[in-house]
């Protein structure tokens, strides 16, 4: 198959249409993206199909990979794109990563929804979402910036892990993190820092090691966001945020205990 | 209690009272109320107040837990079902009452009952049932958690005693009393203690004599603190009890308390309506996990909801994904849908959602969302795998395009039929249409060729293990096969030699029907090419052909697109083929993957034949289809006049359609969108031939006039102030939102509150102190309860051509109101002298100084270029300041605290002469003025109101002090 593609392709190559696009704006690049053929991937774009087609929807074909958890495909993607542009944003105005992180958050949920214990559905969640993670990864380590943010709401990754309580993720976004600014961390989407959302998640279980998490890397607890709320407001009432509370409370000592011994030392 | 005891016995010796009064019963009404009269009617007042109270009890007020001796009195009267009881009739309005507190004044009006409207009101009403005779009936207010406790708020108003209850007498024939005089008096944070502790201490005291012990007082302090720490000072509830006499008179029978629902004061956070204005989108995947972004009313953000639901007997609900992060500002929501109850539909289905408070579980209006199937292989990638032959790819792969369709055809036949989704071998005269440009020949073959042996590749990875006996199977089939092909191509040849003798076509396709289902790769069926190329013979024949299969829809089938045969040719333009369509059965209810159904589609292209020939076609289907939002949210309506045709409107009109129809997202009629775009012609059409509502709101309120002044066009603001549109109407947005989140802010500390209340209340007080008459309480109490004025077309506007005509209209609208509704105290029922008067001092003394100044306490600032030239600015100022909803009393204060002691004297004067003509009316004035929102229509606008009392006081305070 992959020798007829090729042959096309050159056919098509000739003809000047190698970027033309079906009805939903895809190129065959994006085509093959979306249809999990790696190889073909490469062969397109070493005979020159442009990397950075958009479909309808303004997505690359880093978007799709990234979306789908391809990871094979989004391998050969970033090891033969030249003039990839890692920071491109679709017409929902996510980078690529957005959409990889926005795919596992999904992932997550679906996963959590699920009750059934159907044993090959969760080895299907497994697989796909090992897929995401290393997409992820692969993302990260050709420079993806863990600090961009969507043109939507404003968030980075680290909102977006926080809002869907997803600590795995949360987890590796922070260790990358470990010697940059603190900004990235009390980074504000429309006024609420990481910790806000953080302190807002209902229901979730992992709700107080994300806090915790979160207080650990240096975020600060004493933001406030449009509401003149800090993450300690936005804890819920009753029994079951008293703990929260109680830990944000901790937070803010801890940091204004830093904040102090900076000052001292300089 | 004794020495009272004594002291009713006498005049109601009578046992048995209510036997007694049933047999005679209508003449000696008047005597035996007579009779009782100085206990019951003429004393209470002073009784109730201070000695009387202790047995005026029945109930222990904390837990229904009668003392002993009391229940042995009470159970008879109680446990029959038989025996009187108390109901109540009209509940109290629940919300949109303001609890007030003492500093503001006595007189706010009633509370309101349940279903009072403006020009009918009601109060909250019970009745004793099965009982005639004299009846007292007490109410007090209890907390709104069960069980009901006493609360630290207390009931003011006239039937009611310093306690905080209200008393009322009822009986003997009519036994229904209505309050229509219930304040409810907010209690302080600094006297909260207090009152509660007296209140209990009273709750207690009431069923004994002698005085409370040590440990009492203490239990007593220790429930107070307990009491404030739970209590909602936001709600109350009323509570009920009648008491009948006893043996010996007295009125000491209680019947069981009834309780009524919540009442929500007005101005807490919690209690405002709850209200959905706009959202982004009204349709998501049966999946969920679609982004909407809502705007609403104010909410708070931990205590807020938005419920999906369905209106039938499964009951299904469930609720949008969002986290208070995600509330903007109390008036925004961005939220997730939620997944459906079922994973996998065939249709739309329509849901309904709405926002819900957690606590109180109150909520809004709903609003309609449509969920559509999930859209199965996003990228297509499955849709395109299918493209090849996948079982006879070696004999057919490499041929050309119509060996290629020959191969199909054998397939199918192999397959034994019915095969509705078979890959039709693509020819290449349809895909032209859907390349997006001229595309070169060699091109789209080396695309088949690409495509073709890709299975072939699949395939043969698959084979490779069991190939021996796949080779052997396949000869078998091969043969089985080679029979087919050998009849149908006998068939063929049968049909071929009818058609050469006949030369109808028909025979060719009738046995070829089988096929009729085939799609190629985009989905389409031969019909759907015949319609797309409008080949009208060939699409006669095929409907014919089609028609003949039973029991398969293929007329229905959708193309990738989702679209049937009748969208593509209503998408066409081919009024006979769609009636054709029709007329065969085709169903035109169906909808493409924007929800559009045939009128949409018809509409969007403005095309008016084909909505004729729709509309006179689609039979019963009709009313449901004009009644159709597409996943936009629009009606037909709605497209025809986006699609500016006034033909499509009035065909659609004609035909039933509602012409005042509300789009899903905001709220807009058809009139909104033509003024929204700035259609004159259609908006003319739309009121004067179709008579749309020019006084419809949005969601959020707009009428189209807020529109038409927004944009700034003359010429709409015109036409719909000619069709009636309403100046004064506002929307749901408060003026200036800096104001009312200061009055909120300080609302969170009522201390405050008292204090600002506290420099406002004396200035009236100190100004009319002379006379402690109603005209000061109506004065407070018409001014106060505007406090949240909201947005007229005129606020809207910012082209002065626009203003002038509003205004204008604002004039000319009172000539003809006024008569209907004299308000007395208002300015211009000051009689012709007085203005006259007025106008001369305000006019000459100072050359026009004066009453610019005036028009600067009044609020009207900016009329005064308005007004400058008029022959008398100061009358039309006064007339726009009393269509603003002013009063006289405003008017007072403000040439008061301009020093105009003069023309202060002489309104003064005609003032007191009035009041002594509208003393019947005072009453009126008095409920009128309650706070329940707009009630009159001088209520409705009031920039000055509020003005005046904001900015004068600190002057006046100079002035004072």
């Amino acid at each position: 198959m992959r020798s007829y593609t090729l042959a096309a392709a050159e056919r098509m190559k000739e003809l000047h249409r190698l970027d033309a696009k079906e009805h939903r704006g895809k190129t065959p690049l994006l085509v093959a993206v979306t249809a999990r053929q790696p190889a073909i991937v490469y062969d397109l774009i070493q005979i020159g199909a442009d990397v950075n087609a958009v479909d309808n929807k303004g997505q690359s074909a880093l978007h799709l990979a990234a979306t789908y958890g391809y990871a094979q495909v989004l391998q050969v993607i970033l090891s033969l794109g030249f003039s990839l542009d890692l920071e491109m944003k679709d017409f929902e105005g996510h980078t690529p990563l957005h959409c990889a992180v926005l795919a596992h958050n999904a992932l997550l949920r679906e996963q959590q929804g699920l009750h059934t214990t159907v044993e090959q559905r969760q080895k299907d969640f497994q697989h796909q979402s090992k897929e995401l993670e290393s997409c992820i990864h692969l993302l990260v380590q050709t420079g993806a910036s863990i600090y961009s943010r969507d043109v939507k709401s404003n968030k980075t990754v680290l909102h977006y892990t926080v809002q869907d309580g997803n600590i795995s993720l949360l987890r590796y976004f922070l260790e990358l993190n470990a010697f940059k600014s603190k900004d990235f961390l009390n980074n504000k989407a429309h006024g609420n820092t990481a910790l806000h959302m953080a302190a807002a998640l209902h229901r979730d279980k992992n709700q107080k090691e994300i806090i915790q998490l979160l207080l650990d890397h240096g975020a600060d607890p004493s933001i406030r966001n449009l509401d003149n709320d800090q993450p300690i407001h936005m804890a819920p009432s009753g029994k079951a945020g008293d703990q929260i509370r109680h830990l944000l409370k901790k937070g803010r000592v801890a940091s204004a205990f830093v904040s102090c011994r900076r000052n001292a030392r300089s | 209690m004794l020495g009272l005891d004594g002291l009713l016995r006498p005049a109601s010796s009578s046992p048995g009272l209510s036997g007694a009064a049933g047999p005679f019963l209508p003449p000696p009404a008047a005597p035996l109320s007579a009779a009782l009269s100085p206990q019951a009617a003429g004393r209470p007042r002073a009784d109730m107040d201070e000695p009387y109270q202790p047995c005026l009890d029945g109930i222990d007020y904390d837990d229904f837990n009668f003392s002993s001796h009391m229940m042995e009195q009470k159970e008879p009267l109680m446990e029959t079902a038989e025996g009187p009881y108390l109901v109540i009739i009209e509940q109290p309005k629940q919300r949109g009452f303001r609890f007030r507190y003492g500093c503001e004044g006595p007189s706010h009006g009633g509370l309101p009952g349940a279903s009072s409207e403006k020009g009918r009101k009601t109060y909250p009403t019970v009745k004793i049932c099965n009982y005639t005779g004299m009846a007292r009936i007490e109410v007090d207010l209890v907390t709104h958690s069960d069980p009901p406790r006493v609360h630290a708020h207390s009931l003011v108003g006239k039937q009611c005693n310093e306690a905080g209850n209200c008393i009322m007498t009822v009986g003997p024939k009519d036994m229904t009393a209505q309050f229509n005089n219930l304040g409810v008096l907010h209690v302080t944070k600094k006297n909260m203690m207090e009152i509660m502790k007296e209140k209990l201490k009273q709750q207690k005291m009431r069923n004994r004599s002698h005085l409370l012990t040590e440990a009492e007082l203490r239990e007593i302090e220790l429930e107070a603190k307990e009491l404030k720490k739970v209590m909602d000072l936001s709600i109350v509830r009323l509570r009920f009890t009648a008491y009948l006499r006893d043996s010996s008179g007295n009125f000491t029978l209680a019947l069981q308390p009834v309780i009524s629902d919540p009442i929500h004061d007005s101005k807490s956070p919690g209690a405002s309506n709850l209200k959905i204005s706009r959202m982004d989108k009204t349709a998501g995947s049966v999946r969920g996990g679609d982004e909407v972004y809502l705007l609403c009313d104010k909410v708070q953000k931990d205590d807020i909801e938005v419920r999906f639901y369905e209106d039938d007997e499964n009951g299904w609900q469930a609720f949008g994904d969002f986290s208070p992060t995600d509330v903007h500002k109390q008036y925004a929501i961005v939220f997730r849908t939620p997944p459906y109850h079922k994973p996998k539909i065939d249709r739309p289905v329509t849901v309904f959602l709405q926002l819900k408070r957690k606590r109180g579980g109150d909520v809004s209006d709903s609003k309609q969302f449509t969920y559509y199937p999930v859209v199965e292989d996003k990228e297509e990638v499955e849709r395109k795998r299918k493209k090849v032959l996948p079982q006879f790819p070696q004999h057919f792969g490499g041929g050309s395009h119509m060996g290629g369709a020959g191969g199909g055809a054998g397939g199918f036949g192999s397959g034994g039929g019915g095969n509705l989704s078979y890959p039709y071998s693509p020819g290449l005269a349809y895909n032209n249409i859907y390349s997006s440009g001229p595309h070169p020949v060699g091109g789209y073959q080396g695309g088949v060729q690409m495509k073709a042996p890709s299975t072939d590749g699949d395939g043969g990875d698959r084979q490779v293990p069991t190939e021996s006996t796949y080779c052997q199977e396949l000869q078998k089939h091969a043969q089985i096969c080679h029979l087919w092909m050998l009849a149908l191509a006998r068939r063929n040849a049968h049909a071929l030699l009818d058609y050469s003798v006949t030369a109808d076509p028909r025979m060719l396709l009738a046995v070829q029907r089988h096929l009729a289902a085939s799609q190629d790769e985009n989905g389409d069926t031969p019909l759907h090419l015949a319609i797309i190329h409008e080949q009208t013979a060939v699409i006669k024949q095929l409907i014919e052909v089609v028609v003949s299969i039973p029991n398969q829809q293929i007329i229905n089938v959708t193309n990738n697109l989702q679209q049937t045969p009748l969208h593509l040719a209503v998408i066409t333009k081919q009024p006979q083929v769609v009636q054709l369509l029709l007329q065969a059965h085709a169903d035109p209810t169906l909808l493409d993957r924007y929800g559009n159904s045939l009128l949409h589609l018809a509409l969007q292209a403005g095309d008016e034949e084909m909505l004729r020939t729709l509309l006179a076609h689609l039979g019963s289907a009709a009313p449901y289809l004009l009644r159709l939002p597409n996943f936009h949210g629009l009606l037909p309506v709605h497209l025809a006049v986006k699609a500016k045709s006034l033909a499509c409107l009035d065909l659609l009109v004609r035909k039933g359609a509602d012409v005042n129809a509300v789009e899903r997202q905001g709220g807009r009629t058809p009139l909104h969108l033509a003024v929204e775009m700035e259609n004159l012609n259609m908006a003319t059409h739309l009121v004067k031939k179709l008579g749309a509502d020019v006084s419809s709101r949005t969601f959020a309120g707009n009428t189209p006039l807020h529109l038409a002044a927004g944009l700034g066009s003359p010429t709409l603001t015109k036409l719909l102030l000619k069709a009636g549109a309403d100046v004064l109407c506002e929307n749901d947005e408060p003026v200036s939102p800096s104001s009312s989140e200061a009055s909120s802010d300080t609302d969170a500390d009522p201390e405050e509150q008292e204090l600002g209340m506290e420099l406002e209340e004396p200035t009236p007080s100190a100004e009319h102190s002379s006379d402690p008459d109603p005209t000061t309480e109506r004065v407070c109490g018409e001014t106060r309860p505007r406090q949240r004025r909201c947005h007229t077309p005129l606020d809207l506007t910012r082209s002065q051509k626009v203003r002038e005509i509003l205004l204008q209209a604002s004039q000319q609208s009172p000539e003809c109101e006024l008569p209907a509704t004299p308000q007395p105290g208002n300015v211009l029922s000051l009689d012709s002298e007085t203005l006259q008067g007025l106008e001369q001092l305000l006019n000459q003394d100072c050359s026009g100084s004066d009453w610019t100044e005036l028009a600067k306490r009044l609020g009207l600032c900016s009329l005064v270029e308005t007004y400058k030239d008029t022959a008398s600015p100061s009358i039309s100022l006064l007339r726009s300041y009393e269509l603003a909803g002013g009063s006289l009393g405003g008017l007072l204060e403000a040439l008061d605290s301009m020093g105009l002691r003069k023309v202060v004297r002489m309104l003064r004067k005609t003032e007191t002469l009035e009041k002594l003509q509208s003393t019947e009316i005072k009453e009126d004035s008095a409920y009128g003025s309650q706070s329940v929102e707009e009630e009159q229509p001088p209520a409705l606008a009031l920039k000055p109101c509020p003005a005046p009392a904001a900015e004068l006081p600190p002057s006046q305070q100079q002035q004072v002090h």
